[in-house]
């Protein structure tokens, strides 16, 4: 297929922007190369611009990460292009799985082009112009010429690229259209990041300047139920009493000393409660020691959600720039401004859907539709009665909703029993219970684990790819679950540009989630608009009448959101924080 | 959209998304079974056996009390004459476990012994035997009792057999060297005091 048949012009384009943490894009110029003639257009948008580019659906725009140049439309007020490719998902995508160059040499544009044997400039060269363009201006006509040629350098790598690229994104017109979808998707991620998450910047303010005192005060509230620090340091040998007293098989390295690493901790806390509030001390004391949350003059957490940068397609932002991020009780700094609400929409149990629609188990599926696929996999597998509820039988649902869960992140036996807090016999024999009841979907599962060893691309029904390469020791597990997870970024990512092409204001996804602010005058209108689009998307993707259920947690000013695992925690500190406020101190001569 | 040019529509689903992709099947991958185990069902696991006579078969077996766990021979031809002292009358019967597993059941052929009197453990097997026809049966064996205590499940999913013909069975099952053709087999050497 030529683009000349599909397209009436194909424009590669590249803006040149400074981003300061937690401030949208300031674009500073544009270059747009037009594949058809041939020509180039340079302008200079740092005070401002009028659109010079034909935006209809004949005009495919290319771009290496795309959301960048969607910001900077976004900021100029410009209406974003119809038909995209943007080249970094098509080669994420292409060397996913692949062991080797890839995997070496990153996903930038240059480490792309390098692949397909395109000519590129000098990496230090790329280097100097960022730091030039970063020190935010103003510059001198020179300066602005130079920043005007950089610029036009990577247009034409991007637009060498797309040709080398183009016959591989192209193969047939359904493989087109997915990438055009993905090129959708990266409008939508331009506009999550643009709208930001609103953030309570006084009580943030208030948290740092007083973190020096609150942190000492922290550590001694929470520390009294465990006695396991002196002063503001965790000491192991008073940990070791402390676990031995509460009789909890910790963990513990070769040379037999407790584990006392973060997975270890969030594992433990998971099995054994009483862990919960030391590890989340621990968390924020070394979150709150480099802070690194990104906020905006306007008040907006906002930072690079990272599209398709995991295996599974999935977003992945980084875990302290951005709120969700960060340990739960900082959660509650995400406030919606008076006349707003905040919803939390998430799909319910997405990974259990999605099993059982694409494996078409009817057992599976049963249980997701009964609403409480735990309480239901326990009544199915005979270890619950006909009619169990999740008050008469908790421990059993809790079990098995580990069991279901795991299965669901591709955990085995070992980790199953750690994160239940169950023996491994009986992690074993709840996993085979899930086996046998599930058969069809097992069966399914384990031909696609089998297909991608073989060495066989998997794909999702969106188009998203996974094909082992050179990889000489794959996790099959996660090989198991990679179809249930890739399939969900695929419904994310279908939700998110339906979302935000509907004007609803998404602050950011979370994992299987969105957060979206409302004007309280609409707020029935936006919650009930917002889960039709994301259950239409799950159906789409599904195929088959399946279809996920969502659910909406909502908030209204003057409230605050709050993750429940963060509660306890956020009100400790803010406790704290008032009494500190409250304190008289003495005021110090100069 | 130009009508010429035919260019796609990235707001169209149909045109997007693929359906099947992940269908797990069709794809020519099979479990295949290079070797599957013979003995008496495990205690721990419920298990199905095969009712169809195709899946059954008269045999005369040695058992080598010499190894951990014991090790069946079967004896084939003129030798089972030769050999009528060693050797024992077994039936075996196809079983396959929840997993798929397929196993051979060394069951034993009647439930009383050469004087005619019943055997509790034999009639117990073959009781349970006969309901692993129809039903997900787990097989203990009781020490005070004597006997095995049986266990059914409510389940009525079918198994999945294996699409191996009994002769292929019986090949992965006792591979060439658990087949006794003559008396030059390493077993026989040994009980006959020749090693």
């Amino acid at each position: 297929m030529n683009w000349q048949d599909v397209y009436e012009d194909v424009i590669a384009l590249d803006f040149e922007f400074v981003a300061e943490d937690g401030e949208r894009q300031r674009p500073i110029c544009l270059v747009t190369k037009s594949l058809k003639t041939g020509n180039q257009t340079r302008l200079w948008v740092a005070e401002g611009a009028q659109c010079p580019l034909p935006i209809g659906p004949e005009y495919l725009y290319v771009g290496y990460f795309a959301s960048a140049e969607w910001n900077c439309f976004l900021t100029l007020g410009w209406d974003l292009p119809i038909s995209i490719i943007d080249l970094y998902p098509e080669y994420r995508r292409m060397t996913n799985g692949a062991v080797g160059y890839a995997t070496r040499s990153g996903y930038g544009l240059l480490a792309a082009a390098g692949a397909f044997g395109v000519a590129t400039m000098d990496a230090n060269y790329k280097t100097d112009m960022r730091d030039l363009i970063m020190e935010g201006g103003p510059w001198t006509a020179d300066q602005q010429n130079g920043i005007l040629e950089y610029c036009a350098t990577d247009v034409v790598i991007t637009a060498n690229l797309f040709r080398q690229m183009w016959p591989k994104i192209a193969t047939d017109r359904l493989a087109l259209s997915q990438a055009l979808f993905r090129g959708r998707y990266t409008a939508a991620v331009a506009r999550m990041e643009f709208a930001g998450t609103p953030i309570d910047t006084v009580l943030l303010t208030k948290l740092k300047s007083n973190w020096p005192e609150l942190r000492l005060h922290l550590i001694k509230a929470v520390d009294q139920d465990y006695g396991v620090y002196e002063g503001s340091t965790f000491k192991q040998s008073k940990f070791e009493h402390w676990v031995s007293t509460q009789a909890i098989p910790w963990p513990r390295t070769d040379l037999g000393k407790l584990r006392l690493d973060e997975a270890t901790f969030r594992q433990m806390s998971k099995s054994h409660t009483q862990v919960a509030a030391l590890h989340e001390l621990r968390i924020t004391l070394a979150q709150m020691r480099t802070l690194k949350l990104h906020v905006g003059t306007d008040g907006r957490n906002r930072t690079l959600l990272s599209p398709f940068a995991s295996k599974t397609g999935r977003n992945q932002p980084s875990t302290t720039k951005f709120i969700f991020g960060n340990s739960a009780w900082l959660r509650s700094l995400i406030k919606p401004q008076k006349g707003f609400g905040l919803a939390y929409v998430d799909f319910s149990s997405q990974e259990i859907a999605i099993a059982a629609a694409l494996s078409g188990d009817p057992k599976m599926w049963q249980a997701y539709n009964s609403g409480d696929p735990y309480m239901a996999f326990a009544i199915q597998a005979g270890l619950a009665p006909e009619g169990a509820t999740k008050s008469s039988h908790k421990a059993i649902r809790n079990r098995c909703k580990q069991i279901m869960l795991g299965v669901g992140y591709g955990m085995g036996a070992e980790a199953l029993a750690l994160a239940a807090g169950i023996h491994r016999v009986e992690a074993n024999g709840l996993l085979n219970n899930h086996r046998m009841t599930y058969r069809i979907f097992w069966k399914w599962a384990e031909a696609n684990q089998m297909r991608a060893l073989m060495g066989e691309p998997l794909a999702t029904p969106l188009g998203w790819k996974l094909q082992l390469r050179n990889d000489p020791d794959p996790n099959d597990r996660s090989l198991l679950n990679w179809p249930m997870q890739s399939t969900g970024a695929d419904i994310m990512r279908l939700a998110a540009c339906m979302l935000t092409e509907a004007d609803i204001e998404v602050c950011c996804p979370v994992h299987d989630a969105f957060l979206i602010r409302f004007s309280l005058v609409d707020e029935a209108d936006t919650i009930a608009q917002t889960i039709r689009l994301m259950v239409d998307a799950s159906a789409i993707v599904m195929g088959d009448g399946y279809a996920c259920r969502v659910d909406a947690d909502i908030v209204r000013y003057p409230d605050r959101y709050m993750d429940e695992r963060g509660e306890k925690m956020f009100s400790t500190i803010t406790r704290l924080l008032d009494t500190l406020e409250a304190t008289e101190r003495p005021v110090l001569a100069d | 959209m130009t009508d010429d040019k035919n260019t796609p529509d990235p707001f169209d689903p149909a045109q997007f998304r693929a359906p099947n992709t992940l269908d797990g099947g069709g794809d020519g991958i099979r479990r295949e079974f290079i070797h599957i185990r013979v003995g008496k069902p495990k205690s721990t696991v419920f298990f199905r056996a095969h009712a169809d006579p195709a899946y059954r078969q008269a045999v005369y077996i040695i058992e080598d009390d010499q190894s951990m766990p014991k090790d069946n021979y079967l004896v084939v031809g003129d030798m089972v004459k030769a050999l009528i002292e060693e050797t024992k009358p077994k039936l075996l019967v196809l079983c396959v476990d929840r997993m798929g597993t397929p196993f051979l059941w060394v069951a034993p052929p009647q439930a009383e012994d050469r004087f005619h009197r019943t055997n509790l453990w034999n009639f117990t097997a073959l009781k349970a035997l006969k309901l692993a026809e129809t039903k997900w049966v787990r097989m203990k064996a009781s020490i005070p009792e004597q006997a095995y205590n049986t266990y059914t499940s409510p389940s009525v999913e079918e198994p999945d057999w294996p699409e191996l013909s009994m002769n292929e069975l019986l090949k992965l099952g006792f591979g060439e060297e658990r087949i006794i053709r003559n008396m030059n087999h390493p077993l026989v050497r040994r009980l006959l005091g020749h090693d």
